[in-house]
């Protein structure tokens, strides 16, 4: 596929800057059952990487551990030039800069919209409270929802409340962007507008790693797609060689059952 | 006009009727919901039938039978046990507080519910005040009965003598009429119902014992007679023999009326003051046509003065105006005891009457002189109900009314200020209530206020807590520095104020403010990273000046100025009032609301710390937890009575009460502890997931996160264990505490209301009823306002 032709589909290749996330040889267990096996990646600044792969394959479990909602105990996993261990104090650096989207949303439902996104920008980033209900309408805003700041997580569809989570995740000004399959849980209908939001997020210049379904999206905004397979990443390439000239068998078959 | 469409077709409607008169209106209803089926006839005669026969029992025995003047004479004692009558203003002011802290809630946040309370209190005050009103105008006060006559009186097993003088309480004004009862024949007699004296009553024992007699006889022979008669055998030997031996067992004795020449002659009466001077002329009566009336010229004792005409004649006087008396002693705040005598129909008490002519004249008793015979629904109303509402009306106006005045109070402040600053007033108001009522029972005077001295400081303390881990993080030189803050807070007050003070808010705050210190210097450090480093260094010192000046203050006072804790200062002061005299309503007020107060952040902190990963915090909360939801309260009750000395020896002059109070606080914790781990659960994990890669810290998400959804989730629960905690504090009857439930068992020992057990569990049935009802309203109110459940996704 040339140049123009990638162009036309939108697919704005992204200046990689430096290395931001660094894992080596990560290994996880839960119990007995070995989740990550000796991952080794790097992300680096500005790069969009989509992970595939069966479920129970452990993309979740690779993105949760970048920001120490799981611990992995062995390899290291340094973000930002900070190295992930057990000390609080560089777990807090790390999440600071980390933003995440879940599958189930998780918005706080006892909190208006505006209160979800401005909770943490207080509270952890000291911002005052003129200040941060500014940049969360700036951020409804860019999301295409700002009518819907004083309702109730509650009262809004699917779509919408993942698109508030997103705006959440950005209130903290992160340098990275976890996505957990922020699709799966949603409508047919809803799904574009959520990847909307995330292309946009994409073409800004947002380091993101994306668990994702979504085949359409990993090709046409990924730098890179990666595919895992009991916690191992079996396969990297670029969309192109990744879709179009697959070169291990396991992943040719996860294609073929999938596109 | 004609309408010329040919298309119209004409047609009448059709007919319409009205539904059968079977299928709507009251026999509509009963067929549906009474009568549906064979089963239900049956289920609703079964149910109607019990439902009926108990509270038919049960409203007879409440107006025939029951004695209320048990309550109505103990009803302080059933408000606030032996608490000082000089303090009482305190306690009224506490109440009026809380009510009108209520009513300007209910403006606030249940303004629907302003038609229901208010109808409730307008029908409420008419009750109050027009059943005393109707009762006292269209009631007579039934007579009392008074034997008189210089024969002896002696039927049968009974042998008295009527008294020629009994004294009794009148006050000026009122009027006493003396009439011969109408009693010529033994039917008369035993029907006689009312206040009677011993010998009246002898009488009209004997009469029913001889009519029931009468009347069994007539049974037995005509059983006896038809057996005769008939020509088969009726009854074997042996029931012949038993009825027999019954007849010969029966007595017979001559009508009570003839043998004592019952209103054979007349009777004299006379009233006499005090001091044995006749106070009107003296009056014949021949017959039972004729009164005699005497007025009162001024409160105080009177005696009446009654001789028969003849010596061989007996008569009954029906005595209008006078009244039972009952004789109590009472303890002089100087010491020493006084004797009232207090007439039960008001409550007008007055001291005993000198003795006349050398003789101790017998008063017209309410132990001796009982009401016999079952009451008329108009007496019930006359003697109880009538008077009791009458000596409470003023009292309930002024609490309804201050209710009102709230109510209004809030309306003006939200149409001057706002509805935001509303709420504000409202909020303020009611959390105040807490400190309000505990200052007003217990006091605040120059011990206390050194106390909560050093409490403020304590308070700083944590502060400063709070500010050190902010300034410089969790690490283990501060550690050490934070611990001797808490030991300097923990031990200085203990060691220089509890010898002088003896227990009071002090120990309390001894008791928590390590915890608290180390809680907050946790959670400051939390924002250890995001610190404005200038700022907390400004915080530090504010507060390390602040704690220590709150801390030496106090301390300076008494060991330089030497400020006295032990001398007396002015009432205005609030003194410490005695906790051991704390009872009834007071004490199960106090033991559920100072439960409910501490016990909520304990047992919050419980919950936490049961699903902390440290497995110290973790097993010590989860074995406390266990250890007393697996023991009745009891025995929690028990071990607090017993086990708060063991603690330090300084805490043996701990009353009763605060140590109950502990037991309480401690027993509720750990059901709310778990009421809340339960809501803890009931939260997705992803609530925690994503407030912690938002950048918030442990507490943070918990303070800000899963704590406000836990709590919604689970107030349902906390209001019902409240429910159920303020029944439970009955339980401390048991460790001898006189609250609503122990003051009964001793209303019963007093001999005057011996066997009144019964009134006195039923009038706290409806007290405990009473305020369950509304806490378990108000539950309600809050679920129905969504607060009882989170928004979720």
């Amino acid at each position: 596929m040339s140049e123009e032709n990638l162009l036309l589909q939108g697919h704005v290749p992204h200046v990689i800057g430096e290395p931001m996330i660094v894992c080596r040889k990560v290994n996880k267990w839960f119990g007995d059952f070995h989740a990550l096996k000796d991952i080794d990646l790097e992300v680096r600044e500005r790069e969009v990487v989509v992970i595939i792969g069966p479920s129970g394959s452990g993309k979740s479990t690779l993105i949760r551990c970048i920001n120490r909602l799981e611990e992995h105990q062995e390899g290291d996993i340094i973000v930002d030039g900070v190295e992930l261990t057990n000390d609080v104090t560089n777990i807090s650096a790390i999440r600071k800069e980390t933003g995440m989207v879940f599958q189930q949303f998780n918005l706080f439902p006892h909190l208006t919209v505006l209160d979800n996104i401005t909770l943490a920008q207080r509270h952890v980033r000291k911002r005052g409270k003129a200040e941060s209900e500014k940049i969360a309408m700036d951020l409804l805003k860019r999301v295409g929802i700002p009518e819907q700041a004083k309702k109730y997580p509650g009262q809004l569809s699917g779509g919408q409340q993942q698109r508030v989570a997103i705006a959440r995740a950005l209130a903290m000004n992160p340098k990275i962007m976890l996505f957990d399959e922020p699709t799966s849980a949603l409508d047919p209908e809803m799904i574009k507008e959520v990847l909307d939001v995330m292309k946009e997020l994409a073409r800004s210049g947002m380091t993101m790693i994306v668990v994702t379904h979504e085949m359409g999206f990993a090709r046409e905004v990924a730098d890179r797609v990666i595919f895992m397979e009991s916690g191992r990443i079996v396969e990297t390439g670029t969309p192109d060689n990744f879709f179009d000239n697959p070169q291990h068998d396991r992943t040719k078959l996860f294609l073929s059952q999938i596109l | 006009m004609t309408d010329n469409n040919p298309n119209k077709v004409y047609y009448e409607a059709p007919p319409t009727r009205p539904a059968p008169v079977t299928q709507t209106g009251v026999i509509g209803w009963v067929r549906k919901n009474l009568l549906a089926s064979w089963l239900d006839v049956f289920l609703t005669l079964i149910f109607t039938f019990i439902v009926v026969s108990a509270v038919v029992s049960f409203v007879v025995w409440t107006i025939s039978n029951a004695n209320w003047w048990a309550v109505s004479f103990n009803f302080r004692q059933f408000m606030m046990g032996g608490y000082e009558p000089a303090l009482e203003w305190r306690l009224s002011v506490a109440v009026l507080f809380t009510v009108v802290a209520m009513g300007m809630a209910v403006a606030v946040w249940v303004q629907r519910i302003v038609r229901i309370a208010a109808g409730l209190i307008i029908f409420t005050l008419a009750f109050v005040w027009l059943v005393p009103a109707l009762s006292t105008a269209l009631i007579p006060i039934p007579p009392v009965y008074v034997a008189v006559g210089n024969a002896p009186i002696a039927v049968d097993n009974v042998n008295e003598t009527a008294r020629p003088r009994l004294a009794f309480v009148g006050r000026a004004g009122e009027t006493i009429t003396v009439q011969i009862a109408p009693i010529s024949t033994d039917e008369q007699l035993a029907a006689l119902t009312g206040f009677m004296d011993m010998p009246t009553n002898g009488m009209r024992v004997i009469a029913e014992r001889r009519l029931q007699a009468a009347v069994t006889r007539a049974e037995i022979e005509a059983q006896l007679a038809a057996h005769a008669a008939s020509p088969i055998r009726l009854l074997t030997e042996g029931q012949i023999a038993r009825l027999e031996t019954q007849l010969n067992r029966l007595i017979d004795i001559p009508p009570v009326t003839e043998t004592l020449n019952f209103a054979q002659g007349g009777a004299v009466v006379e009233v006499l003051d005090a001091d044995g001077n006749s106070i009107a002329p003296a009056v014949n009566l021949p017959t039972a046509n004729e009164r005699a009336t005497f007025t009162l010229p001024a409160d105080g004792w009177y005696i009446l003065h009654t001789t028969g005409d003849d010596d061989t004649s007996i008569n009954v006087l029906a005595v209008n105006g006078m009244q039972p008396l009952l004789q109590s002693s009472v303890l002089q705040p100087g010491g020493g005891f006084i004797t009232n005598y207090t007439r039960m129909i008001d409550l007008f008490a007055i001291r005993g009457i000198r003795a006349v002519d050398d003789r101790a004249v017998p008063f017209f008793d309410y132990i001796r002189n009982q009401y016999w015979g079952e009451r008329p629904f108009t007496t019930y109303l006359r003697l109880f109900l009538a008077p009791f509402l009458s000596q409470h009306a003023l009292n309930l106006t002024y609490i309804l009314l201050a209710g009102v005045a709230g109510y209004w109070a809030l309306r003006a402040v939200q149409r001057w200020r706002g509805a935001a600053a509303g709420a504000q007033v409202a909020t303020v108001a009611l959390a105040l209530t807490p400190a309000v009522i505990w200052i007003m029972a217990t006091g605040l005077n120059v011990p206390d206020i050194l106390n909560l001295t050093v409490v403020v400081g304590g308070v700083f303390a944590v502060l400063l807590a709070r500010a050190l881990g902010a300034r410089f993080g969790r690490q283990p030189v501060m550690v050490a520095v934070v611990g001797a803050v808490a030991a300097l807070a923990w031990g200085m007050p203990l060691a220089v104020f509890n010898p002088h003070y003896g227990f009071g808010l002090l120990a309390l705050v001894n008791f928590f403010s390590p915890l608290l210190i180390f809680i907050f210097w946790v959670i400051g450090s939390d924002s250890y990273h995001a610190s404005d480093q200038a700022e907390y260094n400004r915080q530090v010192g504010l507060y390390s000046v602040l704690t220590l000046t709150f801390l030496v203050v106090p301390y300076l006072l008494v060991q330089v100025f030497g400020v006295s804790p032990s001398a007396s200062y002015p009432d205005w002061f609030l003194r410490q009032s005695d906790q051991r005299l704390w009872g009834g309503l007071l004490l199960t007020f106090i033991l559920t609301i100072y439960g409910i107060v501490f016990s909520f952040p304990i047992g919050i902190l419980l919950a936490l710390g049961r699903r902390s990963n440290l497995p110290v915090i973790k097993y010590g909360c989860t074995l406390y937890i266990e250890l007393v939801r697996g023991s009745p309260f009891i025995t929690v009750l028990f071990l607090a009575q017993l086990f708060i000395p063991l603690i330090n020896p300084e805490f043996a002059s701990v009353p009763g009460t605060i140590r109950a109070l502990v037991a309480t606080i401690m027993f509720s914790a750990a059901y709310l502890a778990e009421n809340v781990r339960g809501g803890l659960q009931s939260l997705p994990p992803g609530q925690t997931e994503a407030g912690k890669s938002l950048g918030l810290s442990g507490w943070q998400v918990i303070y800000y996160i899963t704590l406000p959804q836990a709590l919604r989730a689970v107030i349902p629960a906390i209001l019902g264990s409240f429910v159920s905690l303020f029944k439970d504090t009955s339980l401390v009857a048991i460790v001898g505490l006189t609250d609503l439930t122990g003051f009964v068992n001793i209303m019963v020992v007093q001999p005057a209301f011996t066997g009144t057990r019964a009134e006195g569990l039923l009038f706290i049935t409806l007290i405990y009823f009473f305020f369950s009802y509304v806490m378990s309203y108000v539950s309600r109110l809050l679920e129905a306002s969504g607060s009882g459940s989170t928004r979720r996704i």
